[in-house]
């Protein structure tokens, strides 16, 4: 039993931190604590923190068959990233 | 009833020839089934899970489909056969309309089909299977592709085809300069169709992960399944980003955004996302191709394949730089130096796995006792055509040349080399190959050989001249040329192959129907003289609905030529024999196909309450999929015996 | 009563292929959202006459639907927790407070399309809007499948209860949706947030 409400512990804790990691992110947006060239690269690495705890926690990635689950995701994540950038390319 | 009248005098004869042959075919079939009483037997196939079964009918839908762009192929070669010609009503714009649509249907309802088709039915074979993972889903992949490409098809005598282009460019494409339903087929068929082949992708995926053979590890597979599994990969991301696409084209045709809009949006977005599918897409159409010749290949030299590592390698390697290489394909749009020459390095980078292979092919029939039968035949027809087109390939993704070259007849004659090269050539040879597998019958090997000679001479007496005419400066896409610039005998040339080549395809027709009617019953589980090698020739011909009656022991990459060596007739099986659970028939996965031709109908002309009603439907058999009770039936214990000593003994 | 071991609910190779296969279908949808991206960052700045990020989002209301999805990801994840203890009841209820925040979240976002049309900022206003309502759109058609599909599956649930059947479809729709809210922290982040800065 203890080591089904230490998961519980670990779910409560993980999204309680989403959403102070989101308030934060909400916060940095609305003052001008972060210089606005910086700003971009901390509101993105805040999503990919709470990306990862979805993905590991609560979608369980890295259980059975993790290789297979992680190459299905990373593998999306390169191509949408190289559609992204190069989709970026033609504002200029 | 004058209305009527009024509406058919208005119709251009070609569409009134195409409807008044939908009626003769459809009254045909009607009275041919009723009076065989074959309907039962009909709806049994449409109904069907079994993989070989949706794999035979992914063959044979879209080989119908090739027929018909095929058809199209020799209309377009007739109107360009002289210059200045005019055939019939094919100028102008029911031309644009008849290159769109050979395009579309070739690549997405001939090509992929194809080839899903010929691996649905041998790669459970191969990894010892007795069905893919998911049998419901196999069957719902075949009937989207199915509506969605009746959608494609029907656009001709509903309305007009699509007619800028395969690739469809905005803003062409879009409702300013193309009003009307014709383009909005494009991308609504394609959609519908787009899904049915992820599914079918992630049904292969899963297939080949998780029900391999005991004892058959990845480095055992057989190269079909390999490449099979490479290109699965490949479809699941590149048709989620035609899916984008697609529903991009469709936004803007329908729901009035702007975003490819010339003024207000960018057009480029389409290219990049089109080409981001459309390059891997050449590689979804070709490494499979890759796979049966590897198969062939070595089955045909007697000889263990050369080099099977670097061959898994290089598939591997050949599928990751296929997504990074987009870009030739906008050389000319004007993106800036550097974008450019790092797409030129990466496609020039693919020379080099594709090379490892060619040179693997051929050191694998060196010192082979090769037979000369079709399959092999058209093996090394391959790899005589793709190594012209590989190098035509290479020519173009250098950005000066392609300059040249872009938006000419040898960008025709490079994309066809490859495509029909590796895809059609790698079919009809999977085809020849696995026929008496599939069907328990050998082809006529005589006809065969009349076949490839006819189809492959009349490929290059097709499509060589068009490089010439290329660098000549001919434009594609044109449906006339002047006189007098020494393009009409070349033209010409072209015009006559195209008609060699539908020679072939006739031969290739005649064979099946020979074979089918006269032909004998092979009997054996390994036809081709004792050569097969790997696990779909240790079964009989054709397989029972279960393929294997016990599990069979691998214990190498090629367990049968193993077995022969050890002079041994099959290879083990392990286990008791036992009931086989099999998947039940289900007609859902028709009823939905159906109700999503009826919602694209809507979305096409705008229909509101179709769409919604069609859309109804998909959910509706959704649901009721979900409640199912997906009990099986079995196979009892002493059929499985029967037929397991009784044939092939 | 003994509660059903984890592993015996999921031990069915048809569940577990099930499982595998879905999280191919995951890797389509990271490019079918990566692409949507795409569309949305390379025409952001064309606004023509229409209003720009800046001018368009009140970011209070967003944070409101943000923390309703995140907490609806919270309970799924309860849910499939209690799933796999084999307690029927609270899973019901968590995976049913899950729809319904769901349900909430939907409702927000219609109000706030409404409010956008109201101010004129419609689907062919600009390029800019366009892509944004492509992306939002495709986002909350996602969200209302997954409500529609986990409130079948709760019905089966309350059928047939915790069984081989029905586990594995509940930590499918689960995964689904937790992969529905990784969007939109995403889209909260690159649409809305980083439209401000």
């Amino acid at each position: 039993m203890k080591k089904e409400n230490d998961h519980l512990t670990k779910l409560s804790i993980m999204f309680v931190t989403m959403i102070i990691l989101t308030l934060i992110a909400f916060y940095l947006v609305s003052s001008d604590w972060i210089s606005t060239n910086v700003l971009p690269y901390v509101l993105l690495f805040f999503a990919v923190i709470q990306v990862v705890i979805q993905l590991v926690l609560f979608m369980d990635i890295k259980e059975k068959e993790g290789r297979y689950r992680i190459t299905s995701v990373v593998g999306g994540g390169f191509i949408a990233l190289l559609t992204i950038f190069f989709l970026a390319l033609l504002k200029m | 009833m004058d209305s009527i009248l009024q509406y058919f005098r208005t119709l251009p004869s070609d569409i009134i020839l195409a409807d008044i042959s939908l009626v003769i075919i459809t009254i045909a079939s009607t009275f041919l089934l009723t009076k065989y009483k074959k309907w039962n037997w009909l709806w049994s196939w449409i109904t069907s899970t079994d993989h070989k079964k949706i794999g035979i009918m992914y063959l044979f839908v879209s080989f119908l489909f090739f027929l018909r762009a095929g058809l199209e192929a020799l209309l377009i070669r007739m109107q360009l056969a002289f210059p200045e010609n005019e055939f019939w009503v094919f100028q102008g714009e029911r031309f644009n309309q008849l290159t769109s649509t050979h395009g579309t249907v070739m690549i997405f309802l001939v090509a992929t089909p194809l080839l899903i088709g010929l691996m649905n039915v041998i790669v459970p074979l191969q990894i010892g299977a007795r069905d893919v993972a998911f049998p419901f889903m196999n069957s719902l992949s075949l009937w989207l592709f199915i509506s969605g490409g009746i959608l494609i098809n029907v656009s001709f005598i509903a309305g007009g085809s699509p007619n800028a282009g395969w690739t469809t460019y905005a803003p062409l494409s879009l409702k300013e300069f193309t009003p009307g339903p014709s383009n909005t087929y494009y991308p609504i068929g394609l959609q519908v169709a787009g899904l049915g082949t992820i599914m079918g992708a992630i049904n292969f995926i899963v297939t080949i992960i998780k029900m391999r053979a005991p004892g058959m590890k990845f480095m055992r597979m057989p190269l079909s399944t390999w490449s099979m599994l490479i290109t699965s990969v490949l479809i699941v991301y590149a048709f989620s980003a035609l899916a984008v696409a697609l529903l991009l084209l469709t936004f803007e045709r329908l729901f009035g955004t702007v975003i490819l809009s010339s003024s207000a949006g960018n057009p480029l977005i389409w290219q990049h996302l089109f080409w981001i599918f459309g390059h891997p897409e050449v590689y979804i159409i070709a490494l499979p191709a890759f796979g049966i010749f590897s198969d062939v290949i070595s089955t045909f030299s007697k000889k263990k394949l050369f080099g099977y590592t670097s061959m898994v390698f290089a598939i591997i390697l050949i599928g990751f730089l296929g997504f990074m290489v987009w870009v030739h394909h906008m050389f000319t749009v004007g993106l800036n130096a550097n974008i450019n020459v790092f797409f030129a390095l990466t496609t020039m980078l693919i020379a080099i796995p594709t090379g490892i292979k060619i040179f693997n092919w051929l050191f694998t029939m060196r010192g082979g006792s090769i037979r000369f039968d079709t399959p092999m035949l058209y093996a090394l027809g391959f790899i005589v055509t793709f190594v012209m087109g590989g190098v035509t390939g290479v020519m173009l993704g250098s950005v000066p040349a392609d300059y040249q070259y872009h938006d000419s007849y040898f960008v025709v004659a490079h994309l066809h080399y490859v495509i029909i090269g590796a895809t059609i050539f790698g079919v009809l040879s999977g085809v020849y190959y696995w026929w008496p597998k599939m069907f328990g019958k050998m082809l006529n090997e005589k006809l065969g050989k009349w076949n490839f000679w006819t189809f492959v001479i009349g490929f290059h007496f097709t499509f060589f001249p068009m490089h010439i005419m290329g660098l000549m400066g001919m434009p594609r896409r044109v449906f006339t040329y002047p006189e007098g610039e020494g393009l009409g005998w070349l033209n010409f040339v072209s015009t006559c192959g195209a008609f060699l080549m539908g020679i072939g395809v006739f031969i290739f027709m005649l064979n099946i129907y020979i074979t089918t009617r006269y032909g004998k019953s092979v009997q054996l589980n390994d036809p081709w003289m004792k050569r097969g090698r790997t696990l779909e020739w240790t079964i009989p011909s054709p397989p029972p609905p279960y393929n294997f009656a016990r599990t069979p022991i691998v214990t190498s990459g090629e367990p049968l030529w193993n077995a022969y060596e050890n002079r041994k007739e099959n290879i083990e099986f392990e286990g008791e024999y036992e009931d086989i659970h099999m998947p039940s028939s289900s007609s859902l996965p028709f009823f939905m196909g159906m109700a999503f031709l009826i919602a694209s109908f809507g979305f096409v002309f705008q229909i509101w309450w179709l769409a919604t009603l069609g859309m109804l439907g998909v959910f509706m058999t959704m649901a009721i999929r979900s409640f199912q009770n997906k009990n099986g039936y079995s196979i009892p214990k002493k059929n499985v015996i029967y037929h397991d000593k009784g044939v092939g003994y | 009563m003994q509660a059903p071991a984890e592993e015996k609910l999921f031990s069915d190779k048809q569940a577990q292929m099930n499982i595998l296969a879905f999280w191919f279908l995951i890797g389509a949808e990271v490019v079918v959202f990566g692409c949507l991206f795409g569309i949305y960052v390379s025409v952001q700045e064309l606004t023509a006459n229409g209003p720009g990020p800046k001018e368009l989002f009140n970011l209070s209301e967003i944070i409101i639907s943000t923390i309703v999805l995140l907490s609806s990801s919270f309970t799924c994840a309860l849910g499939v927790y209690t799933l796999k203890l084999g307690k029927k009841r609270m899973t019901f209820i968590w995976f049913l407070l899950t729809i319904s925040l769901g349900i909430g979240f939907v409702f927000l976002e219609v109000i706030e399309f409404v409010a956008y049309v109201g101010e004129g900022a419609t689907i062919s206003t600009s390029a800019f809007l366009g892509a944004f309502y492509m992306l939002l759109g495709t986002h909350g058609a996602h969200v209302i499948f997954g409500v529609v599909w986990i409130s079948m599956l709760l019905i089966q649930l309350v059928l047939f209860g915790i069984t081989k059947d029905t586990a594995p479809k509940l930590f499918i729709a689960s995964l689904y949706w937790h992969f529905i809210d990784v969007i939109w922290v995403f889209i909260f982040t690159v649409v809305y947030l980083l439209g401000k800065v």
